[in-house]
This record gives C-alpha cells, structure tokens and sequence, in this order.
C-alpha cells in the first residue's frame, strides 16, 4: 500500500493504491481513467491494512480522482479509529458517503469530512494542508529519494552525465524504480493525470533514454497512445535517423518523455529533430527535474513529479570533475 | 433434406430392431442439425447431420470397428443402437447458434436430450423406446464425447473420468458398456478431420468474407476510429474462430485403418498442400499445423485406449472388434513429410529427456552421487524451442509482410556473422495492435506455465526486449529490469548496466529475435559474474526466454545451448536468417563493413544493433 506518513497521521491516496489493486494480475491491457473505481477487493486490503497501523494514528483518505459504488463504504462503520476523508470532490461521492456513513461530519465546504472524531480546529488544519495531490506528491518524493545513490565518498567519483557531458554529486537510479511494482505503477499513474489533466493536445509520445523509453512504453499502454523511441542522442549520432523520418510524422504533436532531467540537454537536441522534421513537442513530462525554473522551449508545459531543488534534496551538478568533487567536500 | 448416405454404413444397417425407429428419429431430429446459421444472408454450419454426423458414422463403420465383429459378438444391439443415438445428438446444442460456447457443449446436448424426452410429445419419447434408464446412459456418453472446461466440473470428473459413466451402466436386457462407447464416439468425433466435413464451397466462401468483415471491423476497435456493433463483433469473430478450424479440415483427405496391421491413418490432401507451398507456406508451417491436428487426435486416443480398454476387464473381447493399435499421419509430399517425421523425432526426444530427468531425481533421492543424466541424454536439438501460439504465429508472419518489416540488405550480426535481412523488431515493439497482441499471448503464457508463488524478475534484454519486458511485468504486477547488450556498454553508465538477481527465485527473460542465442549467453554470463552465481545456479534461474521471433540459420549449430533452448518460447519462426561469417563477407569497403546497421563513426569499430 502506498501511503505517506507523519507522526500521527497515516495517510492513503485511494486512487493511487486503487489503481494498483484494480488490476488483476494477467492482464495484458492497462488504461488510465480520470476516476478510480473504489471496489470490494480494493476496500477489503484497505480496512486489513488499518488494523496494522498503530491505535494512536488517524488515518487519512484522499478520495480525489476516485468512486465507489453505494454502500460499499458502510463496511467502515465497523472502524472505531478516527478516519479523515479529504477531497470530496463530487456531489455524487458527497451523497454516496452520507448515506453509507450516517454519522460522518462534513466541514462547511462539503469537501472534507471526519468520522470518529469532531471537525476542531486542529482537524480543520490538516485538511487544508493536505488538500489535492499533496498527499501523492509526498508519496512521489519518497520513491524518488529511494532513487537516489549518493556518490561513494572514498575515493569520490563523481557522476558523468553522459547526454550534457557534466557531473554530479548524485546518481537518480531510474532503473531500480521498475524493480517494485506498487512504485512504478503510481509513477506510471502520476504521470498519466498530469498528463491527462494538461490537456495538451497530442498524438503520441517521445523518448530519448532508455528508461524513458520504458516509462513512455507504459503511459501508451495507460493513454493508447503511439509511442516512438530515439535512442543515441546527444553526444552520439543516432544510427536511426532514417528511420526518423519515418517515424516524426509532419504536423503531429509528441509529448516528450524522461526518466530524470538535469540540464535537458537531450531533450533541447530531440527538440531540433522533431522540429526539423516539421512536427511538434507540445510537452514534456517525466518522474523528475533537477530544477523546474530552468528556461527551456516547453516551459509552459513541463510535467513532472517531484523537483528535487524544492524537495532539498541536495544535488548538484558542474562541469568538472574537480569542480565537483569541491562542492561534495565542501557539503561534508 | 436428410441424406440418406448414413444409411450405407454397417453401424446404421446393423441396428436390426431399431432400424426403423432411427430412421425416424434421424428423418426428425437430424432436420434440426442441419438448421443454417444465417451471416449476412448466407449460410453456415458445421456440427450438421448430413456431413459431421454421417462422417462419423462412416468413421466408427469403416475405421474404427471391426465390420465382422462388432455388431456379431461385439457390440449388442442396444449399445449400438445408444451409440448411433449418441452420435445423433452429441452436437445438438451447437446446430443452433455460433454463440454457444465450445467450452460446456456436450453438457447442453446433454441437457437438450433431456429436455427433448421430459417433452411427451417428442418422437424421443413416443417412439424411441427408451425408458429413464436408457436416457440417462445416452445423456452420460453424449456429456463424455467432450470435457466440459467452463470450469463448472473439475479436471478430474471430465470426459471419460465422469464417475457416473461406467462399463456396466443397467438397462431392461442387460447392461450397456458405456464407457467404451462414449470412448468410440469421443475417437470418432476427434477424427473428423477430412474436408469431408466442409460440405459446399459457399460455406467456407461466406465465412471468409465474413474474416474480411471482422478484420475491418477489429482495425477500427483497436484505433477507436468509430463504435462498432459489439454484438456483431463478437459474433464475426467466433466465425472467424470457426474458419480456422475449417482450414485445417483441408489438410486432410480421408482417415483410414490398414487392415494388416490395425493403424490408422490421417490421410493428407496433397494436393491441397502442394498448393498451399506454391503460395508461399513453408513446410514447417505445413507440418505444424499438420502436427498440431495429429496430436490432439493421438492425445486422445491414447486416453480412450487407456480408460475404455486397457483398463476393461474384457479387454481382449474388446479389442476383437475395436482393433485400432495406432494413428499415424501419412503425407506425399516429401518436404512436408521430411519436416514431418523431424518435428515428430523432437517431439519424442523431448518425451525421453522428461524421462531421464525423473530417473536423475530418483538417483539423488537416494543419496548416491548423480551422473548428469540430463546433459547426456543427447538430442537436446534446437527443436526444443516452443512455438506459444499458431494465433500469434500467423498474426506476425501477416504484420512483417503488410508492413514490409523484413529489410534486405547487408546487416551486421555480431562480432562473427553477418546477415542478408533484418526485421525491424523496433517497429514491432511499437505498433500497437501487434505489441498487444505479443504481450497478451506472453501474459497467458506465464499464467499457465509459471508457479505464481515464486518471485520472479522480468528481464528485458536491450531496448526491444526491455519495451516488451516492462508490458508483461506490468501486466504480471512482477518487478522488472533490463540488461543492455555488452556491444553497446562503452555507450552506458555503469549504473545502467548493474542487474542484481540473486534476491528473486526465478528470471523471465524476454528477447526481441533469436538467432545464434549469442547475444543472451554473453548478458547471462555478465550476470553470472556480476551477482557471483555458478552456470548451474544460472541455469535453474532462468526459467523461461521469450522472443518473438525465432530465426533457424543455416552455420550455428544450436545443440550446444546448454540447455537455453529448451526454455526458450517464441512467436514464429516464419523467416529463417541466412549467415555468412564475417571474415568471408564480400561487403567490406577500406577495412570498414558495410553492413546498414553500421554506426556512422569516425572510428574502424563496428558496433552494431541487432538481432540476437
């Protein structure tokens, strides 16, 4: 189950997990949908998982994104644990609740509610401060910082970014990512609504690396969307520049995909390509950026999980070695 | 209009006193079977009395028993008058509509005959004389001719394991053995295979038209061009389901059985098949699908034979007048048949290294140090390798040609071969409609043949294989991770190229094509290295490689995989790669290759991408 955790709060986004626990396993196509269906299987893992969570912490539901059929949720009057339920977005959950759950409390807003507990202040606080994707995105952040491998500090060997030809202090290990399921499922999801709710018009999507050939791969599966791989560039030529012009088809939009972007040094060359091939990248989303305000030709529409400057997560890049084995040394 | 050729053959002419109720029974209830299924104005059938029906009353006549014996001291008059009726109504839930499923037919014939005599009213009440008795032994041999795999009964009361089927089922004179019969009509059933069956062209003509419809119709589904009539849909494509299993009927003439030596033949229409060669199939093909008719009937056989006679205590009775000893397949045509008797050879080699595996299990267990029986046991020839599905098979030979994906030229293998073709295995992994395809038939694959229970790690090797690793892993909720090719390691970070196994109890490899298996043995051995495991620790991790392609060579010599092969599935082999070694290849300009998958480096290195 994939939640996010304070001192005394457990908290759970449902659609997120739902998703996950939707699918069963052997099934061979997979689609995003706007809202998540809260099911019986789904909600009975849920309530298990309840019973191992320490008595003293309140449990919070995100029910963005998400909806059930009635009375499904009339199996939680048997939960005695205070349980909070944010983003109550749509009447018809709103109605669907009140009616499993008679003595729920809605706040004024209708947009939050508390059961086994009263609507104080300090309740008040925290729906606020949860409110949408917040919770996601702390969850987000999580598996990213499990990405992380720090640099071995003896002897220090910096990492060389081989598309921009830079170092850095850090290696954001993608690959591990694929390597629990519940993970790359909400990333595959996260960027499916990001992507989703942009609404950028597009036709299909693009990958330069590797891995975000792989995550491109899973979000056509998720969007039945065409998606092309362009590996080798960069420093490197591309043996399937031929093949390019085959594939780019003129006057199409492609949404960029990437596993980790530092200085966006593949994406600007893919750009060129695209363009010189008369098509359009009309966006770009992938897991993270090592900082967003960089200026880059699809500002407007870069789409991606967790910033890892805001996040603080400490990574930095330059452009010699010397330089940053300095800046390691001078972090210690 | 019933006709009236069934009448010709000994089971029919030796009912003797229930002769004339048959005749009256078939005049009525074989009118029903031969109701049409209307497509679009046309007409359809294919569980009719006039062809399946009266070809399974020559079969059971002239094939399968002895004309002498069965109906003098074999067979008693009331079992074969039971026989015959079984083998009018064994089918009579099917007649009806296409939208009956295979799966649970013999138990709604069943349930049909029952219906049928509870009418009182009906010719099978009035005139058949029958009593409860006796439909109940028609109902229990009709629910028998087929397992019933809905899943509603469980494998081990299927077919001739129904516990209420027996040898000595009672009737007013005597009792009726049952079993041997719903074990005749099971045989008979199965061997209805000749274009005997197809009646008229304009049935076949008709549901080939109707492919051509679904096709359309299947295009615009799967790109959501436009709703289509789901209902239609799903009734065109069991249609379509149904003319594959009409274009086997064509293999095949006839069935006959040698009267000196008592073995049945499935005759091949050589004519048809030298045919088929002229536009194109390959032998193998041919062969296979040959095969795949053949095993199911031989499969079946050897059940009956098991169940209905070896394990009867009449069995010499028996066999006085069911004789069959063996089925073979008998074919002209000397490449089909070449191919035949070699597939037929892997298959049995296959079957004896089953064997020695079990007796090297019974030399552990008992403590004493084990030879290697398996890796002597000899034969482990590349024709171990699997085909997953025919479906699949044909889906891909149909794609590389439509989309013109098998490229000539001059291509760089690896480091000692180079290749005539190439098939652009990159556009495979990304057109949808057949990368969904590859993975559903993946996806299944695993399901049926992997223990769930395990951990296991989907491994995709290089790009194309990671792209179809990533869907099936997904799909499986199992963790995933790739292996880049050691060719193309100078290009990657270290990171990238780190694989921890040993944490998982079993890898999943999946690969784009196979050609020398070169390509995987050296990752594999990378791995070996990286993660400090011994071959044989790798071996028994590795248990199963999926490509979607299989590319048979004429220079590499496949037997000595250890043992890769036979864990190997793929999706076709439809196109066999030709190799040239490289230091025999014409097509080196300056010292450089020039292969067009060459990288365009300033450098004499030919790296290369390709197939593995």
């Amino acid at each position: 189950m994939q939640v996010y955790e304070e001192q005394d709060f457990v908290m759970i986004p449902l659609a997120m997990n739902a998703f996950f626990y939707n699918i069963p396993v052997g099934t061979d196509k997979i689609r995003y949908s706007n809202s998540v269906s809260i099911g019986e299987k789904f909600l009975a893992i849920l309530v298990q998982y309840f019973d191992k969570v320490d008595e003293g912490k309140y449990i919070i539901l995100d029910l963005q994104d998400t909806d059930y059929a009635f009375h499904l949720f009339q199996k939680l009057k048997t939960i005695t644990r205070p349980i909070l339920f944010l983003n109550i977005i749509s009447e018809t959950l709103h109605d669907k609740i009140k009616e499993d759950l008679p003595t729920i409390q809605f706040s004024a807003e209708q947009r939050y509610a508390v059961l086994n507990i009263s609507f104080d202040d300090t309740i008040k606080e925290i729906c606020e401060k949860y409110s949408s994707s917040v919770i996601s995105h702390n969850i987000y952040v999580k598996i990213v910082r499990n990405l992380i491998d720090d640099i071995p500090q003896n002897p220090v060997e910096p990492q060389k970014l081989d598309s921009s030809g830079l170092y850095s202090n850090m290696y954001v290990n993608v690959k591990r990512l694929f390597k629990y399921p519940e993970n790359y499922y909400s990333i595959a999801f996260g960027l499916a609504k990001k992507i989703v709710d942009s609404k950028i018009e597009y036709d299909g999507l693009i990958s330069s690396s590797k891995n975000g050939a792989i995550l491109a791969n899973l979000l056509g599966m998720l969007l039945n969307k065409k998606v092309i791989h362009i590996i080798g560039l960069g420093p490197k030529y591309s043996m399937n520049t031929g093949n390019l012009q085959k594939e780019i088809k003129k006057r199409k939009n492609y949404i960029y995909v990437f596993d980790f972007r530092c200085t966006g040094t593949e994406m600007k060359a893919l750009l060129a390509l695209i363009s010189a091939n008369e098509a359009y990248v009309t966006g770009a989303t992938g897991i993270a950026v090592y900082k967003s305000d960089q200026i880059d030709i699809v500002n407007n529409n870069l789409m991606y999980l967790v910033d890892l400057k805001t996040e603080n997560i400490p990574y930095k890049i330059a452009g010699e070695k010397e330089d940053i084995i300095t800046l390691m040394s001078k972090q210690q | 209009m019933i006709n009236q050729d069934y009448q010709k053959f000994s089971c029919i002419k030796n009912l003797v006193e229930y002769k004339d109720i048959f005749h009256e029974l078939v005049n009525f209830y074989g009118e029903d079977l031969n109701d049409k299924i209307v497509i679009d104005g046309s007409v359809y059938t294919l569980h009719d009395f006039n062809n399946h029906c009266t070809d399974i009353y020559k079969i059971i006549s002239e094939v399968l028993l002895d004309s002498k014996r069965a109906y003098s001291d074999g067979l008693s008059s009331k079992e074969l008058y039971l026989l015959d009726l079984a083998v009018l109504f064994h089918d009579i839930s099917m007649s009806c509509d296409i939208m009956v499923e295979r799966t649970n037919h013999s138990q709604k014939s069943a349930q049909k005959v029952q219906d049928i005599y509870d009418d009182t009213e009906s010719p099978l009440y009035k005139k058949a004389q029958l009593n409860q008795n006796d439909i109940k032994i028609l109902k229990a041999i009709i629910l028998a001719h087929s397992d019933v795999k809905d899943g509603s009964v469980p494998v081990e009361k299927r077919g001739l394991n129904d516990p209420t089927l027996r040898d000595d089922m009672p009737t007013r004179i005597g009792s009726v053995r049952a079993k041997l019969l719903a074990g005749i009509l099971r045989l008979a059933d199965e061997l209805d295979i000749t274009s005997d069956r197809l009646g008229n062209t304009n049935i076949e003509k008709n549901l080939k038209s109707v492919r051509e419809k679904f096709l359309d119709m299947d295009m615009q589904v799967r790109s959501k061009e436009q709703e289509v009539n789901q209902d239609k849909y799903e009734k065109y494509k069991k249609y379509v389901e149904s003319l594959s299993h009409w274009e086997f009927l064509h293999l095949f003439s006839q069935v006959t059985r040698e009267s000196q030596d008592d073995i049945v033949y499935l005759v091949t229409d050589d004519q048809h098949i030298q045919n088929l060669l002229d536009s194109g199939s390959t032998s193998a093909e041919l062969a296979r699908k040959i095969l795949k008719v053949y095993d199911k009937v031989i499969k079946e056989w050897r059940e009956i034979k098991h169940k209905t006679i070896d394990d009867s205590h009449q069995k010499l009775d028996v066999k006085s007048f069911f004789p069959v000893t063996d089925i073979r397949v008998k074919c002209s045509v000397d490449s089909v048949r070449k191919e035949l008797d070699r597939q037929m050879d892997n298959i049995k080699n296959v079957k004896e290294v089953s064997m020695n595996q079990n007796t090297e299990k019974d030399f552990s267990d008992n403590g004493n140090a084990t030879e290697n029986k398996f890796s002597n046991s000899g034969n482990q020839s590349e024709q171990c390798v699997q085909l997953i599905s025919d479906k699949l098979s044909n889906m891909l030979k149909r794609e590389i040609k439509r989309r013109h994906l098998l490229r000539v030229g001059h291509f760089l293998l690896d480091d000692n071969f180079c290749a005539r073709d190439w098939i652009d295995t990159k556009e495979v992994v990304e057109t949808k409609v057949i990368v969904d395809d590859i993975v559903e038939c993946f996806i299944k694959h695993i399901k049926d043949t992997c223990d769930l229970q395990k951990k296991y790690l989907v491994v995709g090797l290089d790009l194309e294989g990671a792209l179809l690793a990533s869907r099936v892993a997904m799909g499986m909720k199992m963790p995933f991770s790739y292996i880049i090719p050691v060719r193309d390691r100078l290009n990657s970070s270290p990171k990238e190229t780190e694989l921890s196994v040993v944490e998982y109890d079993g890898i999943i490899l999946i690969v784009d094509a196979i050609v020398t298996f070169d390509t995987i043995k050296k990752a594999l051995n990378d791995i070996m290295k990286s993660n400090q495991l011994g071959m044989e620790q790798m071996q028994e991790k590795i248990t199963h490689i999926y490509s979607i392609f299989y590319r048979k060579n004429n220079l590499v010599n496949l037997e000595e995989m250890e043992g890769l092969h036979r864990k190997t599935f793929y999706g076709n082999d439809d196109f066999p790669i030709e190799l040239f070694k490289k230091e025999e290849c014409r097509y080196i300009k300056e010292g450089q290759c020039l292969a067009l998958n060459s990288r365009l480096r300033g450098n004499n290195s030919n790296e290369m991408h390709s197939n593995i």
